[in-house]
């Protein structure tokens, strides 16, 4: 091992890049304490871990002074054995000598820390070590750091929005939305990552024979562009499912989006990937609704899909379902509906969003919607307050009613009787069958005929149309299965209910069993759609406070009984895969609980308008456009261009005939590197240029005596111009390399990489 | 400008990251109506804040708290100097919905207001005081203290709580005092204190019901079980005297609890289930989850599983009351229960949701730290469970087999992990392993399996510890426990002899219905062969003999310890009848690899067990039937047979005996109930 002094760019480095590997470690130990306890105090760990990184600085010192390891190895051996020694030791004299029971396990205790403490130890002494004299060790390193991250992190993945627990825990307790938390923290590590690897791709390698770096640029440039690759896999990942957030989102939150446009459904039928448990709102009764009908349960209520437009329920247009507000959360709304209150009451609810809602949801018909004071705008995204006519009748007393308006127009009636096979009715008069084949019967518009030969098959003809309804729900009940992996094939435009409805084992979640109810009781003439919202448990709710989260996201099935107006009718499977129910953490309520100061919120609200997004939220949303994003990505193209053409091109525009020849050789050179005969590392011009017109047949000769002259003999040599070398030099190119091997060198990064360096 | 170059990517990498991760912004929906908006009506708004209170009394006789509710917090802004709004949420909030910190902050807020009002005690007592000339609100002022002190005393400021009832005592005495601050000096350490302070309540007449409770626990902790039986039986006809308000099943319960450290355990399973049988037995769950886990320590399983069904069906009738409060020790009690009969999938599951940081199991007097104990030594348990049952899956692939074997070593690690925390818990949060002592805490694990968890101690200070708490036992029985530790501790640092011996102590103390214990024993007992067995010489043919005697008697006892221990049962024989040869070898050679050893010929008939294969070629393909049978009972013992016609059937099928083989089977009888003396002329 030869020894070498560090110069001053290296001894700078040398300390800005120890400084980094502590703050890594020291992250990487917070972080992992945050993920898993690891019983030892953090300070300890991360104290235990720059010792290690120090000495392990220390002894690349000594391996450049070339002083030997004796005496730091002496010095290791003699601390392990005094630490087995104390802990032996001390083992057997507590052992022997105390009388205390409090001493009994004393020296465990302090061996289970010693032990952990002592791994970070040799861990950060191991790693610096081998940093500083294993090229490969940053690679390895900037791997791990990245594997690490992305397991972190991958705990997020499918919209499990609350996974991994406390990285969540931190983006709720901050007020961030968490999946743009995630997506930062993605950011920063791998911008991190890329500092990192700026820094220490040019380090030294101490060890070798010869210590000065070789090719530490190129590394500089292999290991960015393996990150640029991973952060653009990373971010267009990101694109591609985030571009359908709301209805991506919908696959964690029991397949309910938040849609509510005209036209679409937030509805979808693909698997559901989980339940996740980020909190969505906290709501609190202010009134007692003791008459719940559906007690337990509750249903707050948000949009309605009444238009079947041939293959699902979308939303209709705003003459339909006028009971629903559609209206922005912190809106203002009043309802024109007139009710019949006979069985209804006024239940006043308070609403504080603890994520982003695009509509306003309430208890059944909301009368009235205003915006309250946010008392924690650090928390709550937003508060409002609603009074609704809730239902106190329960649907087994309106078994003999009759269904439907009698003020409704024609139109209005056919809207909410639309379903698969309706339309064409009168072309199947006095079709009775209720067989059920396995494969579709469709009718002149291409829809499914087996909905009504179901409807027929599971119905009395003597029954009343509430009597039916409930027939077609408690059927429903009996033979579904409750999974969020149905597993059936999901295609575009097609009959995503068929799958579920006529198979042997109907398996699916509500939004199958919303669909396929509403089909049936429309086709039995019952008026009906589907409503969305959520569905929470008041058996786990406190003082009237629930807290709702984005998997107790629902759609059920409502009917429309004269008098009464639109009833919950919903299918409840006796058996299900998964757990249906969301148990709220009880320590949570408490705390948002505690967060509502009645005092404050009794005040009154401030001016309507829409909620002020925050510093950082208009900074982002500034920054991150996709404006900014086109024009960023074509100011790098722009960029790139121009360095290439000044690699290339430079020399015509030298100051004086010396730079002149050294940018014409660097032309020549840098055209060669771009096609894969780049200049080796300690190799003369002169053994390149005889190289390169050996393997490549280039002839590089003239510029290289141009510039050898230039360098050493300081005067230009008559026997050529320097352009005149360089139109050789690339006439023999073009000789060589076809077109297109030359177009493609115009994208290779090797030229840029050492410019300032032929 | 190659550090400009990377800088740009960065910055590139960040913006488009940035640029992806934009959302749709919220559309604001165009008001619907039009018109103007209205305000919401309130039919309250005339109404004076008087009139809102007596309103808000009215309602909460009415069973109408959330009404009422509305009507005080109207009522703190008519009048918010009036501090009795404050003080009624205060006690709603406490008694009804249990948010100690709300009620706190409620509950100062209304002393504050009282006190400008008024004056305090003090003011009281100080005859020069201009206030204490002024008309005072005793009884209210009496009230405040007593709900600052119960909210203190739930958000575990004993401290705070003490004072106040220092406080309380210089003007007032009430029945319920003498229990409180008997409560409050046992959280503080002061037992002895606290049992003076509970006997003169008594003596003054104190609210019989909750201090003759509160001495009985006081009593136990000073280990005079006998004078603290009596205590309880004393609560227990206080109790019954208030009909149907009275909590019978709390002193039951603790009652219980003492029989249980007296292993007078006939007697401890008929306390809690009378305590069961109370009105309020599923109020707590500690009733079930004692009998839980007394019947996992008499390897009862299934009759555990089923008071644990049937705690939460008469919690769930009891629709007011959430299951938070006890989510964790139920998963924790049926994990456990899974462990031992063998169903680890469940098991897993359950302790993992044990283990979670959000359960959250409320007041019932147990300290967190016990659970996470326990949650993370049974969690530890299960995972090396898992590792072993890895081990002996039947696979169709070397890519399995190899995932197989990196999984287990990843739960292997995982599960020293855990025992490593959970030594850290035991000796940093409880006090340096209290929860030794056995029967004697309110730990949450089984004692015949903790020794196991607690192997890597070092074996000096570990049986110096057992030495002493020997020492120090008056429990006989106990004793045996302690001596199951060292043993355990001995045979993994390798010391086989000195466990040998240790084992040979235990075993005689343990009765016949610790099965667990014994199972433990025998296990350790076996693991101890295992290690002196040679490497180069054979082991002799007693030692060969012994050992298949014990893990036969193993298997009989607890099967899943077979199994998730790395051991073998041995078998007489593989009778292989039905004629079809590839299936017949395939089950035998699969089978044979794993949890099951044919004996040598000389050892016949010291085992037990044979393996029964019958393989017969149908049309629809091959049915295989697998069993046991038990040459001492003359009856097959488990039995799985199925359709085979590929490997990867057969493999599932090889699997799903290996399963079944080694789940637990049947509960051992129950014995009979004696009658228990603390009930005498009372039920």
């Amino acid at each position: 091992m030869t020894s070498t002094q560090l110069n001053d760019s290296d001894e700078s480095r040398f300390r800005t890049l120890q400084r980094a590997r502590m703050i890594i470690a020291a992250l990487a130990l917070f972080g992992g304490a945050e993920i898993a306890e690891l019983g030892t105090p953090t300070s300890v760990l991360v104290l235990s871990a720059w010792l290690g990184v120090a000495i392990g600085g220390s002894i690349i010192r000594q391996l450049i002074a070339g002083t030997g390891l004796r005496r730091t190895l002496i010095v290791h051996l003699v601390a392990v054995c005094f630490l087995f020694a104390f802990l032996w030791g001390g083992d057997w004299l507590v052992t022997y000598f105390s009388s205390s029971a409090d001493y009994d396990f004393l020296v465990t205790r302090i061996e289970n820390h010693a032990v952990l403490t002592l791994a970070i130890y040799v861990l950060g002494l191991l790693s610096t070590v081998l940093f500083w004299t294993r090229s490969y060790t940053l690679t390895l390193e900037v791997f791990a750091a990245g594997l690490a991250s992305l397991w972190l992190l991958s705990g997020h993945r499918n919209y499990q929005l609350d996974a991994p627990a406390a990285l969540s825990d931190l983006a709720f307790n901050l007020g961030i939305d968490p999946q743009r938390f995630f997506l930062g923290i993605g950011v920063l590590v791998t911008a991190f990552l890329a500092l990192y690897l700026f820094l220490a791709a040019g380090r030294p390698i101490f060890g070798a024979a010869n210590p000065v770096p070789a090719n530490g640029l190129r590394r500089v440039l292999q290991a960015t562009a393996a990150l640029v690759l991973f952060a653009g896999l990373f971010g267009g990942y990101t694109y591609l499912v985030d571009r359908r957030y709301s209805e991506q989102l919908s696959r964690a939150s029991e397949g309910v989006g938040q849609s509510t446009d005209e036209g679409e459904s937030p509805l979808g039928f693909h698997s559901a990937v989980g339940k996740t448990k980020q909190p969505a709102a906290l709501v609190r009764l202010e009134t007692g609704y003791e008459e719940n009908p559906t007690n337990p349960m509750l249903y707050f209520r948000e949009g309605a899909l009444s238009e079947y437009n041939g293959r699902e329920f979308v939303t209709a247009s705003p003459d339909y379902d006028t009971d629903v507000p559609r209206a922005a959360p912190g809106q203002t709304f009043t309802s024109n509906e007139t009710l019949d209150a006979t069985n209804r009451k006024k239940v006043t609810q308070s609403v504080y969003l603890l994520s982003r809602h695009k509509s306003a949801f309430a208890l059944d018909i909301p009368q009235h919607l205003r915006m309250m004071r946010n008392p924690d705008p650090q928390r709550f995204d937003m508060a409002y307050q609603a009074v609704s006519l809730a239902p106190t009748i329960s649907s087994q007393l309106l078994i003999g009613e009759d269904v439907g308006d009698p003020n409704w127009t024609q139109s209005t009636r056919d809207h909410y009787l639309r379903a698969p096979g309706s339309a064409t009715r009168s072309e199947r008069q006095g079709d009775a069958s209720t067989e059920i084949p396995e494969t579709p019967i469709l009718d002149s518009k291409n829809e499914d005929l087996r909905y009504e030969r179901f409807a027929r098959k599971i119905l009395s003809s003597d029954d009343s149309p509430v009597a039916k309804a409930d027939t077609i729900v408690k059927y429903l009940s009996t033979e579904s299965i409750y999974t969020r992996k149905p597993g059936h094939q999901v295609t575009q435009g097609g009959d995503s209910v068929a799958p579920y409805l006529f198979a042997e084992e109907k398996r699916g979640y509500c939004v199958h069993f919303a669909h396929a109810a509403v089909y049936l009781m429309r086709l039995a003439g019952i008026p009906s759609r589907i409503a969305t919202g959520y569905l929470t448990d008041l058996t786990y709710a406190k003082d009237g406070h629930i807290l709702l989260h984005v998997g107790d996201r629902h759609a059920w099935p409502e009917i429309y009984v004269r008098g009464v107006g639109w009833t919950v009718l919903d299918v409840v499977p006796a058996q299900a895969e998964n757990e249906q129910v969301i148990i709220p953490d009880e320590k949570l309520l408490d705390e948002l609980m505690g967060k509502l100061d009645p005092l404050e919120e009794l005040t009154p609200p401030p001016p309507e308008g829409e909620r002020k997004p925050s510093l950082p939220e208009q900074i982002f949303d500034s920054v991150a456009t996709k404006r900014n994003l086109v024009f960023g990505l074509l100011g790098v193209l722009v960029l790139w261009v121009l360095l290439k053409s000044w690699t290339r091109h430079a020399y015509r525009f030298a100051r004086d005939d010396r730079r002149r020849v050294q940018l014409a050789y660097a032309s020549c050179a840098a055209t060669l590197a771009d096609l894969g005969h780049p200049r080796r590392f300690g190799e003369t011009r002169r053994d390149y240029a005889a190289r390169v017109r050996a393997t490549a047949g280039v002839d590089v000769h003239p510029v290289t005596d141009l510039n050898e002259h230039n360098a050493y003999a300081g005067t230009m040599s008559g026997a050529t111009t320097p352009q005149a070398a360089v139109v050789h030099t690339r006439e023999t190119l073009r000789e060589h390399f076809p077109l297109w091997r030359r177009a493609i060198a115009f994208l290779s990064p090797r030229s840029i990489a050492r410019i300032g360096r032929w | 400008m190659n550090r400009a170059l990377s800088l740009l990517l960065v910055a590139g990498s960040l913006v488009s990251s940035a640029a992806f991760a934009q959302p749709e912004g919220v559309q604001l929906v165009p008001v619907v109506d039009g018109g103007a908006p209205s305000a919401i009506s309130d039919e309250d708004a005339n109404k004076t804040a008087e009139e809102l209170i007596q309103e808000a009394q009215q309602l909460f006789i009415l069973r109408q708290p959330i009404d009422a509710r509305s009507k005080l917090l109207k009522a703190l802004e008519r009048a918010p100097k009036d501090y009795r709004p404050h003080m009624f949420l205060g006690t709603y909030y406490l008694s009804e919905v249990a948010h100690f910190q709300l009620a706190h902050r409620y509950i100062q807020a209304a002393e504050k207001l009282f006190e400008e009002k008024y004056g305090n005690e003090t003011d009281q007592l100080d005859p020069g005081s201009d206030r204490a000339k002024s008309p005072f609100p005793f009884r209210e002022h009496s009230r405040l203290l007593y709900l600052l002190g119960e909210s203190q005393l739930n958000l575990d400021d004993y401290a705070g709580a003490l004072k106040t009832l220092d406080r309380f005592e210089k003007l007032y005495w009430d029945d319920w005092y003498p229990g409180t601050r008997a409560w409050v000096l046992m959280k503080l350490k002061r037992v002895d204190d606290a049992i003076r302070v509970a006997q003169a309540g008594i003596l003054q007449g104190a609210e019989p019901t909750r201090t003759f409770n509160i001495l009985g626990i006081l009593l136990s902790l000073r280990n005079n079980r006998e004078m603290s039986l009596n205590a309880f039986s004393r609560a227990i006809k206080a109790e019954l005297t208030l009909g149907g308000d009275g909590q019978v099943a709390t002193p039951l319960n603790n009652a219980g609890e003492v029989y249980s450290e007296l292993f007078q355990d006939r007697k401890a399973e008929a306390a809690w289930i009378q305590a069961l049988q109370m009105p309020d037995g599923c109020d707590h769950i500690l009733p079930s989850l004692n009998l839980t886990i007394m019947y996992i320590n008499e390897l009862r399983l299934f009759q555990g599983e089923r008071v644990l069904s049937d705690f939460e069906s008469c919690f769930a009738q009891r629709s007011l009351r959430k299951d938070t409060e006890h989510r964790a020790l139920l998963a924790l009690a049926r994990g456990r229960i899974a462990l031992r009969a063998g169903d680890i999938d469940k098991a897993l599951t359950t302790l993992t949701q044990a283990a979670e940081r959000q359960q959250w199991f409320g007041k019932i007097g147990t300290d967190p730290a016990d659970l996470k104990f326990a949650s993370t030594i049974s969690l530890s348990q299960v995972l090396e469970a898992r590792a072993a049952a890895l081990r002996d899956e039947v696979t169709t692939s070397i890519a399995m087999s190899t995932r197989n074997a990196l999984e287990s070593a990843w739960l292997e690690t995982r599960a020293w992990w855990l025992r490593r925390r959970g030594r850290e818990i035991g000796l940093d949060d409880l006090l340096q392993l209290e929860d030794l002592s056995i029967r004697n805490t309110d730990a949450m694990v089984e004692y015949p399996t903790l020794g196991d968890a607690l192997r890597e101690f070092s074996t000096p200070s570990f049986q110096k510890r057992m030495a002493r708490m020997i020492a120090t036992e008056d429990r006989p029985l106990a004793k045996y426990y302690y001596e199951l530790y060292s043993a355990t501790n001995y045979i993994s640092h390798g010391d086989t002899e000195s466990g040998k011996q240790a084992l040979e102590r235990a075993r005689a103390g343990f009765r016949d219905n610790d099965r667990l214990a014994r199972a433990e024993v025998l296990r350790q007992q076996i693991l101890a062969m295992n290690k002196n067995a040679g490497l180069i010489f054979a082991p002799s043919d007693t030692d060969t003999r012994e050992s298949i005697r014990l893990r036969s008697e193993l298997y009989e006892l607890l099967p899943s310890h077979i199994r998730f221990s790395d051991l073998a049962l041995p078998l007489r024989s593989v009778d292989m009848t039905g004629g079809a040869e590839d299936a017949l070898d395939y089950f035998r050679d699969a089978l044979e690899d794993r949890r099951f050893e044919v004996v040598d010929d000389r050892f016949k008939e010291d085992a037990r067990y044979s393996l029964v294969i019958d393989a017969r070629q149908k049309e629809q393909g091959t049915t295989v039937t697998i069993s046991i049978w038990d040459r001492t009972l003359n009856q097959g013992v488990v039995n799985v047979s199925g359709s085979v016609d590929d490997e990867e059937a057969s493999a599932r099928l090889a699997n799903q005996f290996i399963e079944k083989a080694f789940r637990h089977r049947i509960d051992p009888p129950a014995e009979p109930l004696p009658k228990l003396e603390i009930l005498e002329g009372m039920l």
